[in-house]
């Protein structure tokens, strides 16, 4: 029987003003609490989803996130808490946003693709130059230009790196390491990438001639959807000792910030795999709340093979996010007359957000090795753990949030206390808070347009529809979510970032 | 011979039945050739070194090795001091070219050997000890094993409890600190109204330490733990930015042979002709 909205909110309880709990009870089955992180600015957001679904039921085919949360916390073998960070919204089976732990030990524990998300793999990278906001002004319509020119965008583009099967192959294997033999990386880049730019359990047997067909001509080519890359200059800094460890040292200094993911690549692995999952879950007796979370034992061989396929998918994502690094640097030097070395276009560093890792972690007192699950989330190691770049050792690791079009974009760093409570992680942007759909009635193509202009953002976009889609309003307030993760103490603001110019899918 | 140089060779494996006495030509003689050959012998002309063992005019060949390998100068080769720097500088490096040889298997048998050399020194069947080891298990709730061939496997209990404890340190010490500013608002309060007390001691006063050294300034430097202690916390910074600056250098060289090897791998290439833009 359904419950009452009040009954709903009889099962979360407020710990202080960033932190709530999801009571067990709240759905069946539950074997952790849920943790989510909102400020009082964004909670409504998710409460009066929450509210939406008790009284209306569930809309565009999926949960309200905080449902999503506690059906996570009822998955076999999870360990500490099924976590949300401020920007959670509603996703395939796990909300975006979600962060949640398996314990390896636990012959019973799962690896859901939807964990993961569909763009496996999908994740920032921030170049930083030595140029200032006042040598781009003069050329920046030029310079947005000559990047839409060679980064292709949008569904279907494809991409001007010439690739076969046997190198595709080769890239899925090795990921940056790929690029460095042929010579699209600097050697320095794969310091800067969260696991070194390449997952070492990648197998592209393991991925389907379907997934490589689609991967193929989609090398270098950034995607659609809110998927980006930005020209930003450094608005605020507010941890100079880190950003300068960094590279940034002036307010107003021009960096690159690219988001993109596996492309057709990652979801077809995804796909493939969830599939083959559904059908092992009976063997393997598995039962969930929500048929979304399909799932199968870490060891089991579909387990195995997805997470075997996912790692090629994860290669592919940083082969590609290097690509588009070698293709800026080519278009920043083309503009400037110089070459990329001399603008100091090195990376600051590349993180993933939706990616399924094997990490030890404290739990109740003890190491264990875990296998974590960040959908939307972006791990955030603190000073002096082993993972972290050597020049990040006393900072903690760079952690990249990308705002929406017209708004800003953050660095942040790693701390103790995000190891210690959600296994080393953070927020991964902004989230959105209304659907593509409602984005695209409600606002005006000029009106965005006009908006962005007015702030002085010059724009390349394939799609019209994104305009709308990917409009600031679509979005949570991206300043309040890093708020809420600074006040946690899950993460430390470092440094913000504002958009001059964007091209997109 | 002193002390540290007797430990090297130790270390080194130099056997001998007697104290060694660098007067000795012969026992000099001896340690360097046993270091050349074990150790060094890759260096360049250790073998005409070694060769020349019983030559009259040895020490002008030891002195030439020493000059034509850049290594440190050799004055006078009878006289002890030099014997003694000689004998320091090659089981140095005898002991770097030991360690080089065989990292991999030193990392990897590290823990091991760790573990074991744990409870070298330990005989369980001494009835003193076991007695010794039951009353720490009943002072942590371990349960007791009559069975005595347990007893390691409890000692490791133990070991693993008390380390535990030993995290809550921290967490004991925040209380007493809680306790302390506490029993400091009680004080002003009572001598306001002129009562006399007595604070209880804490246990943060242990931790203190008064010492004026520098202190490296831990916000720059964050070491993420804080030992309360202004002489621990730099020597902890210190290490750290030994071991940072270790690890930058390491980095550095596995770029350099990376970028060697890009330079023959390396040939990116472009067609735009390729590139199309999507919807």
């Amino acid at each position: 029987m359904s419950r009452s909205y009040n009954e709903e909110i009889g099962f979360i309880e407020k710990i202080d003003s960033v932190r709530y709990k999801i009571k067990k009870g709240f759905v069946p089955n539950m074997n952790v609490d849920g943790l989510i992180y909102v400020n009082d600015s964004i909670k409504d957001l998710v409460f009066e989803e929450l509210e939406q679904y008790s009284t209306r039921g569930s809309a565009g085919g999926f949960l309200p996130a905080v449902k999503q949360i506690a059906n996570v916390a009822s998955l076999p073998g999870i360990v500490g808490h099924s976590l949300g960070m401020p920007d959670i919204h509603s996703g395939y089976g796990f909300s975006i946003g979600n962060v949640a732990a398996f314990d390896t030990e636990d012959p019973m524990s799962v690896v859901s693709p939807g964990g993961v998300g569909f763009d496996i793999n999908c994740g920032v990278r921030l170049l930083r130059t030595n140029l200032t906001e006042k040598d781009i002004n003069p050329i920046k319509e030029q310079l947005c230009q000559s990047l839409f020119d060679h980064i292709p965008v949008g569904v279907g583009s494809k991409g001007v790196i010439p690739m076969n099967a046997k190198s595709l192959d080769a890239a899925l294997e090795l990921g940056i390491d790929w690029s460095l033999g042929e010579g699209y990386a600097w050697v320095e880049d794969k310091e800067h990438c969260e696991e070194y730019g390449r997952m070492l359990n990648a197998d592209p047997t393991k991925v389907s001639d379907r997934a490589k067909k689609r991967g193929l001509p989609q090398l270098g080519t950034l995607g659609a959807g809110n998927h980006y890359l930005e020209v930003q200059v450094v608005d605020e800094i507010f941890n100079k000792t880190a950003a300068s460890k960094m590279g940034i040292d002036q307010v107003g200094q021009v960096c690159v910030m690219i988001h993109s993911g596996s492309r057709g690549m990652g979801h077809q692995v995804a796909t493939d795999s969830l599939t083959l999952m559904e059908k092992a879950m009976a063997r393997d007796h598995i039962h969930l709340n929500d048929k979304q979370l399909a799932c199968s034992r870490i060891n089991s061989q579909e387990g195995q093979d997805y997470l075997s396929g996912m790692a090629a998918a994860a290669n592919f994502a940083w082969v590609n996010r290097q690509s588009m690094t070698f293709l800026a640097r080519q278009a920043f030097a083309k503009a400037f007359n110089s070459a990329p070395d001399d603008l100091d276009m090195h990376v600051i560093y590349d993180v993933s957000h939706n990616i399924a890792k094997f990490e030890e972690h404290m739990v109740d007192g003890r190491p264990k090795k875990l296998l974590v699950h960040r959908k939307g989330a972006t791990r955030a190691f603190p000073p002096h753990h082993p993972l972290i770049p050597v020049d990040y050792q006393f900072t903690g690791q760079p952690v990249l949030i990308g705002g929406t079009m017209g708004t800003c974009s953050y660095v942040l760093t790693g701390t103790e206390l995000g190891m210690k409570e959600t296994f080393g992680s953070t927020c991964h942007g902004a989230g959105r808070s209304i659907s593509r759909n409602k984005s695209r009635n409600n606002l005006s193509y000029e009106g965005v347009l006009d908006s962005l202009q007015s702030k002085g953002i010059s724009i390349r976009i394939a799609s019209p529809k994104l305009i709308m889609e990917e409009a600031p309003e679509s979005y949570k307030d991206v300043v309040q979510v890093i708020e809420t993760c600074h006040k946690a103490g899950i993460s430390q603001k470092t440094v913000k970032l504002r958009p001059i110019a964007v091209i997109k899918g | 011979m002193s002390a540290l140089l007797l430990k090297k060779l130790n270390v080194l494996r130099y056997s001998h039945s007697v104290a060694i006495s660098l007067q000795d030509r012969d026992t000099f003689i001896s340690i360097v050739s046993y270091l050349l050959e074990n150790y060094l012998d890759n260096v360049h002309s250790a073998k005409e070194l070694l060769s020349s063992s019983t030559d009259s005019n040895w020490e002008i060949s030891l002195k030439k090795f020493f000059n034509e390998n850049g290594f440190i100068d050799i004055q006078d080769a009878s006289s002890i001091q030099d014997r003694e720097r000689c004998l320091h500088f090659l089981a140095d490096q005898a002991i770097k070219a030991s360690y080089k040889k065989n990292s991999e298997q030193i990392h990897e048998t590290k823990y091991k050997c760790l573990q074991t050399m744990k409870f070298k020194g330990f005989e369980f069947d001494k009835e003193e000890l076991s007695q010794y080891i039951i009353k720490l298990a009943k002072l942590f709730n371990v349960k007791i094993i009559d069975d005595k061939t347990k007893l390691d496997n409890i000692m490791a209990m133990i070991i693993r409890i008390a380390k535990r404890k030993m995290d809550e340190v921290d967490f004991i010490k925040e209380k007493e600190k809680e306790k302390e500013t506490k029993s400091d608002t009680n004080n002003n309060n009572n001598s306001n109204n002129n009562v006399t007390t007595t604070a209880q001691p804490t246990i943060t006063s242990t931790y203190k330490d008064n010492s004026k050294n520098e202190i490296v300034n831990n916000n720059i430097f964050p070491l993420g733990f804080d030992f309360q202690d202004d002489k621990m916390n730099t020597a902890a910074t210190i290490l750290r930015l030994l071991y940072v600056s270790d690890l930058r250098e390491l980095q550095t060289k596995i770029n350099q042979v990376l970028a060697t090897v890009q330079s023959y791998t390396a040939d990116p290439q472009t067609n735009f002709k390729l590139g199309v833009v999507g919807r």
